[in-house]
Formats: structure tokens, sequence, C-alpha cells
């Protein structure tokens, strides 16, 4: 199914270009321009609050922009939405199935509603030996979650938005998830966005990663860009901080002083480089969990500052 | 084949992939002419998008390491690869010297390169077997 020829450039299926979006007066969102292309698995990070729900909710044309756009194959996702939202599948935490209703049952109401593939939706179920009778209150946190997934995959989507959609499930389960989503964005050319706190999961399957904080987008990169361009020096805090020149042009991501060193995350093209700038300090590969706390804590910090 | 990726590294992906195979090939692991996973299978066994799989069999394609063929697959070059003998003398060269300048800059001589070079072959199975000379004909 992929039409992949190898240099052929994805086509973007969720666009947004500046959204915003205020609750009575307060900016949750300021100016985000972010997509998602065909086949691509986008990590969307961020502290609690910082406006990802709030992304994937203007997404799904649950709530109304206060500026810009947000649009699915070019279709607005609030028209998107009115027209009954096909293509696109959601796992969020503000839908949840009455109680009563078995595994089963919840297949043949999806089924009810448009497209839905009973195969699909019951194998996932079987990965996890969920029986198909059981009332869905009587499955765990994590087991919900699984099902939900389920539900929205067996829809065979277009566009995927995950919030959180790992929530609850123990690590072998989580790895399973993410592969899953994986292959289907592989399989289907689907785009599939994902918010997650637990950056090591994503950091295996995800092509992208954009990190959101106080509503404003202030990483958004290619995670193999990423693993190539970013470091962590380490040196004595009395070598002064480092300054951006020296023929290596780089970015300063995140500083922060433990006792009598200093640690900076540093992004440049040209990593080679860096042994020069470290002045004898010790230069090492980041994690992505350490680079995100990294600049959401050297923002919080800038902007207390200012 | 088998594949471990090391997404803390800081070796983008893809040249994780290329390496792996290049030391799969030179170790005899994957000999002349076996074919390699298509790049849809082996973007399913790693998890990953099948964009960095095309890159690194690129990247595989341009070293001489790999040939790909047009709705065949992608297979292991035979064995004295496709790259031509004077573009194959200078690359070697090149990689010499790189490996000399790091090795000058961590304080090794030569020497000690040569004999770090000899130790790591032994490892790999078969590397020091020389093949029989053939006869030079006078």
């Amino acid at each position: 199914m992929t039409g992949l020829n190898g240099s052929g450039m994805s086509m973007a299926i969720l666009e947004a270009k500046d959204l915003r979006r205020d609750f009575s007066g307060v900016s949750a969102l300021d100016g985000v321009n972010l997509s998602a292309a065909s086949g691509e698995v986008v990590a969307l990070l961020g502290p609690n609050g910082a406006g990802k729900t709030t992304f994937l909710r203007l997404a799904r044309g649950l709530i109304e922009p206060s500026g810009g756009t947000v649009s699915i194959d070019g279709c607005a996702a609030r028209v998107l939405a009115a027209r009954g939202g096909r293509g696109v599948a959601a796992v969020g935490d503000a839908w949840e199935p009455a109680g009563w209703i078995s595994a089963d049952g919840l297949g043949d109401l999806q089924a009810s509603a448009g497209p839905f593939s009973r195969r699909i939706y019951g194998r996932w179920c079987e990965q996890l030996n969920l029986s198909p009778y059981k009332a869905f209150r009587q499955f765990s946190k994590g087991q919900k979650r699984w099902i939900l997934c389920g539900l929205a995959l067996a829809t065979s989507p277009r566009l995927l938005l995950m919030d959180e959609p790992a929530d609850g499930l123990d690590p072998s389960a989580r790895l399973l998830l993410y592969q899953a989503l994986r292959a289907y964005a592989n399989d289907h050319d689907a785009a599939v966005v994902v918010t997650t706190h637990i950056c090591g999961d994503v950091e295996k399957v995800a092509d992208r990663v954009a990190i959101i904080d106080r509503g404003h987008l202030i990483v958004d990169a290619e995670l193999e860009t990423l693993r190539h361009e970013v470091r962590q020096i380490t040196r004595p805090s009395e070598a002064g901080p480092i300054v951006p020149g020296n023929g290596c042009a780089l970015e300063i991501l995140g500083h922060r002083r433990e006792g009598a060193v200093d640690l900076w995350w540093l992004r440049t093209s040209n990593p080679e480089a860096l042994s020069s700038l470290a002045g004898g300090g010790e230069i090492r590969p980041v994690a992505l969990e350490d680079l995100y706390l990294a600049v959401t804590a050297f923002r919080s910090r800038l902007e207390n500052a200012s | 084949m088998y594949l471990r990726l090391d997404h803390h590294s800081g070796e983008p992906i893809y040249r994780q992939i290329v390496e792996a195979v290049k030391y799969k090939v030179a170790s005899g692991e994957l000999p002349p002419d076996v074919q390699l996973p298509s790049i849809r299978v082996m973007a399913g066994q790693l998890s990953i998008n099948p964009r960095t799989v095309v890159k690194a069999y690129e990247e595989l394609e341009h070293a001489g390491v790999v040939i790909m063929r047009h709705g065949q697959g992608v297979f292991v070059g035979s064995k004295h690869g496709v790259v031509p003998a004077g573009v194959r003398r200078e690359k070697l060269a090149d990689l010499a010297r790189r490996l000399l300048a790091e090795g000058a800059r961590l304080g090794a001589d030569p020497e000690e390169l040569m004999k770090i070079i000899e130790e790591e072959a032994r490892h790999i199975p078969g590397a020091m077997e020389r093949e029989p000379r053939r006869k030079v004909r006078i």
C-alpha cells in the first residue's frame, strides 16, 4: 500500500499554521506551526498544561481556533468534524464509553458509525488476551486504553491523534502499542501524532519530536537530526559560559549548574567541531528525555528571569 | 538479519544500519550476493520509518557495499565490489589518513595503530586467513 519510491517527499496530512487558542483571555496555544506528513509519527511532548491537549482538540475540530488554521488534507478541522470527521481517529481522555458495554459491543458500536475492521480490532484485543465478552468497566486502566486504541486503529484513519495513549500500560504493552503505531503509519501511509510523558518509548519509533511549552512550540525537529546534532557538554563552572562562534554555528538549548560543573545542551550541525569549544569538558550524546527536561527547565528560567 | 539499534549513542539510526551491515559484510555473516531484507520488512522489524532504511541502503549502495536491483531487491555486492580500483585505493587511503589523524589526537603513533588494527581484525572470524596466493606466471 505504501507508495514508497525512496525519494518521494511525503505529503502533509495535518497542518497547523500560526494556530492560537485562548480560554477566557488566557492563551493556551500561541502561534503554533506544526505538521504531520503521511507515514510520519510525530511525538508531541510538553509539561502538564503546555497546550498539547488543546492542540489535539483543535486538530480534532472539537474547539474553534482563536487564530490561525489547522487542516487535515487541506480541509479545516472544524469543517471536517462537522461532516463526521471521517479519516481522523483519536484517543483522548475526553471520551469513555459506558461501563457495561462489552469489548465486543464496543466494536459493534464503532462499526455502526463508519468504516471499521472487526478483524483488526479482534486481533488487537487478542494481543493482550482481553476477553471480548467482559464489560468495559471490568478492565484495568491500561486495558481500557488498549481497547480505545484498537477501536481507533480499526477505523483505518489517515490521521491518528493519540493523547497519552500509553497511560496506564505496562512497559511491554507500551512497546507493543508504539510498535503498532509505527507499523500502522508505515503500512497505511497514515500520520500519527502522539503525546506522552515517557520519552524513552516514543523515541524508538517516532520520526519527529515537537516540544510545546506554555503554548509555544520550542523544538520541532527530526529525531535523526537531533541524534546527530545535539550534545551535552559537562565542564567546570569556572570555564565560564559557552559562547557561540569560533567558526562553529551552535544553538544553546539548555544550561544547568550542578555544584562546580556546568551542564550545557547544544545543537550544532558539526558536532565533530565541538571538542575545541568544550575546553576539556566531556561531550556526550543526549537521550530525548534529558533533552526534554533541559529545554523546558531552561525556558522556564529564562522567562522567570525576564 | 539481526540488528540492534542504540537510540542514545548520538549516531543517527540510518548510520547505525550502514555500519552494522558493513560489519556483517566484512565478517562474512552476509556473504556476497545474498539478499538483504526489503525496505518494508526492515522498517517493520526495527519499528522505524521506511525512509530511514532507504537512506541507509542508498548510502550502502553509494559505498559499494550493496547493489539495489530495481524490482528485485537489495543484494550484498560481489567480492571485489562495484567500486573501480582507483576509487577504491583512494577511499582506503582516505580512511587510513583519517585514522592516523584521529590516532595522533589521542597520542598514538602509527605502529600502535597497526597493532590495534591487527588485534581487532582477529576478533572478526576468518578475517586474518589469507587466500592462497595465485601462482604468478613469468
